[in-house]
């Protein structure tokens, strides 16, 4: 299986308009110095691709039409992201208006057609930066065997006395540390001190409220009273990280 | 001796009965604030304090009066509400603290048929006399919280003065009635003054009533002239999307002869006219370029019209909008935050004096929910007042409200809100709804 991640970019264009192809692949071409290892494939229809991905072909970055004839952009997504819930898809369209169903397929952005190449640049710089976080490691000893966990696989970090738990989307482990030092290591890397013993991921943050935060998985978690500011600041950041104009 | 311990405990348990009643009804009229318990162990302290030093250095009545008023208003600090509202609702609780009182005490010289000197200082009566009246307090503290349902909005100025005499004359009435009492040490209570007591009683419950409907009134009022504002910008949308319309219209219909035309350019090998006719087609086409549309019409007309506005002040704006249509926020919603961020956004900028004049907008969202951020120039004088920022023109009341409308909608959706000033003179916004 390809592996994912800053050593070999992957990415796909889908689009039916063989034109629209070449001007997207003429610009990762002019990208191909600053960004390593870039590697690109074309597709004509979301079956094409479809069957592709299926052959445990993955990618990091995929430009995907809205408008296309056969199997329309919405549908390829949600297809696509039935086997793989972390690619960046980054949707192409023509008009402005979006609907509600597009935005359930976690699309990471828009781009309008025609798109200028600065656009473009901008936009796949945000994504890569993304990617570059996602695939950065956590490692840690418990019982002897060293553990590594993708920092985009960890959903929080809890600390008791002198353990700190870590949860996965299904699965626990433990280990001895303090969330203080856990938390210098992660600077900048979108977790979140939200409580003396709580140190979550904001990429699987669900719900924010007054007094808690809801997960992914449904768990929540408490915010402290004197937090409570930073982390509305935090978590607004965080959601505009993409967006730079 | 051991009496007047046994007193000094029963005073002391008083003050904090009424301390927790005073509470009660704060909570209920002013509303909850993010305070930390600190704030509130605080205000329930210096109430405690403020009593005992009023009950037990000062011997005059007029003393023990004022003390308490000091120690509601300074607990009121606890709870929401401008200075206004606190003063009111302090002088309207000492009211019903008063007037419990002095149906207790009038109770008791009537029904059991003593003096007022006997009834102040007999240690029965005394007793019995502040068990009713602090029961009777706590009935009208839960009956009128119980009513209190109105968001308590800003009122003008002259409103407040009507509403704050009549529970401010009441206690001097009161008190009057009470030294009256003490005075002639009459027992032969006429129905009147009991009747007084009771009437006065129910005049302050009128004017807590009054108020209600005053902040009833006064939220209709914003909340249609914010409907006008909205109906008025979308009025404007319509008739600028009619227009461009109409211009698709027209060159639909004359597509046949646009068609002929070029026919005839082709057929000539006529190619550098035939360029420049298709050219200027595509040129009147394509007007619609900057507009943004978003399939959110209030939205849609809300930004278009500010951001016009803006360009006719050489603000230079940058947006960058990725939301679906139909977003599950109520349009006027979308009015309130982004009419008043950006004239805000807008007055900043104008304020500037040979700099850079710039707005950025980003709506986007994720996970279900809008994202908001608005960014822009200052000139780097923006005083900020406890939460919020203080508008440097004068009028408090009508500017500095445009930040607290957005909190109150915001809320309302249960969204967060944040706000930055940095040392480079920008200014930032941001909401997730």
């Amino acid at each position: 299986m390809q592996k994912l991640g800053v050593v070999g970019m992957r990415v796909a264009i889908c689009d039916d308009d063989n034109n629209h192809i070449n001007t997207i692949e003429n610009y990762l071409d002019n990208l191909k110095d600053i960004y390593p290892n870039l590697e690109w494939d074309a597709f004509n229809s979301g079956n094409e691709i479809l069957k592709y991905i299926n052959n445990n072909n993955l990618f990091d970055i995929i430009f995907l039409d809205l408008e296309m004839g056969d199997l329309n952009g919405i549908e390829t997504a949600r297809r696509i992201r039935e086997v793989d819930e972390r690619v960046i898809i980054i949707f192409v369209t023509c008009y402005k208006e979006y609907v509600y169903e597009s935005f359930e397929v976690n699309p990471f952005r828009f781009l309008v057609k025609p798109i200028s190449f600065d656009e473009f640049s901008k936009i796949f710089g945000l994504a890569y930066q993304k990617i570059v976080k996602k695939s950065n490691q956590f490692s840690f000893k418990n019982k002897g065997y060293t553990v590594r966990l993708y920092y985009d696989d960890i959903y929080y970090f809890e600390s008791c006395r002198r353990k700190v738990y870590i949860y996965t989307k299904d699965s626990q482990y433990c280990f001895y540390a303090r969330l203080k030092e856990i938390l210098q290591e992660l600077t900048d890397c979108d977790f979140i001190m939200v409580h003396k013993s709580f140190l979550i991921n904001m990429n699987h943050i669900k719900e924010i409220s007054y007094t808690n935060i809801k997960l992914q998985n449904n768990v929540l978690i408490p915010i402290s009273e004197s937090r409570r500011k930073l982390v509305y600041a935090e978590h607004i950041r965080f959601m505009t990280r993409s967006y730079k104009i | 001796m051991i009496d007047q311990y046994i007193w000094r405990i029963i005073e002391l348990t008083t003050s904090v009965f009424e301390i927790v009643i005073a509470y009660m009804f704060l909570k209920d009229f002013l509303g909850k604030t993010e305070k930390p318990k600190i704030s509130k162990a605080m205000g329930f302290l210096l109430f405690l304090i403020v009593s005992i030093v009023s009950n037990n250095f000062f011997n005059i009545d007029v003393a023990k009066l004022v003390g308490f008023m000091l120690g509601t208003f300074l607990l009121s600090f606890v709870f929401g509400g401008d200075l206004k509202l606190k003063l009111f609702s302090t002088v309207l609780f000492t009211g019903f603290m008063l007037i419990s009182e002095t149906l207790a005490f009038l109770g008791i010289i009537s029904f059991v048929n003593i003096n007022a000197q006997v009834a102040l200082e007999d240690n029965t009566p005394k007793l019995l006399g502040i068990i009713i009246s602090k029961i009777i307090s706590l009935i009208i503290v839960k009956v009128v919280c119980y009513f209190k349902k109105k968001e308590n909005v800003k009122i003008p100025l002259l409103t407040w003065v009507p509403l704050m005499f009549v529970p401010v004359i009441s206690t001097i009435t009161l008190y009057v009635i009470f030294e009256f009492y003490q005075i002639t040490g009459l027992t032969d209570i006429t129905v009147i003054s009991l009747l007084a007591a009771i009437g006065l009683l129910f005049v302050n419950i009128l004017i807590f009533y009054l108020f209600e409907s005053i902040l009833d009134k006064t939220s209709v009022k914003m909340h249609n002239s914010l409907l006008e504002q909205q109906i008025e910008y979308q009025t404007k949308h319509f008739e600028e999307l009619e227009c461009s319309q109409n211009e698709t219209r027209k060159i639909r219909h004359d597509m046949k002869n646009h068609m002929l035309c070029l026919f005839d350019f082709a057929k000539n090998k006529k190619c550098e006219e035939a360029v420049n006719y298709i050219e200027n087609l595509i040129d009147s086409i394509e007007d619609n370029g900057n507009k943004i549309s978003t399939g959110n019409p209030a939205l849609d007309a809300m930004l278009n019209a500010k951001i016009m506005q803006a360009k006719k002040h050489n603000i230079t704006v940058n947006t960058v909008i990725e939301i679906p249509s139909n977003i599950n926020i109520q349009p006027i919603d979308f009015c309130v935050i982004l009419g008043n961020s950006l004239d805000n956004a807008i007055e900043a900028c104008n304020r500037i004096e040979g700099g850079d004049k710039n707005i950025d907008i980003i709506l986007a969202f994720s996970n279900d929910k809008l994202i908001y951020k608005i960014t822009n120039t200052t000139n780097g004088k923006v005083k900020k007042s406890g939460k919020f920022f203080i508008t440097s023109k004068g009028d408090l009341f009508n500017h500095g409200l445009g930040l607290e409308n957005i909190e109150r909608v915001v809320l309302k959706n249960n969204g967060t809100l944040n706000i930055e000033h940095s040392k480079d003179n920008i200014f930032e916004l941001s909401i997730v709804i």
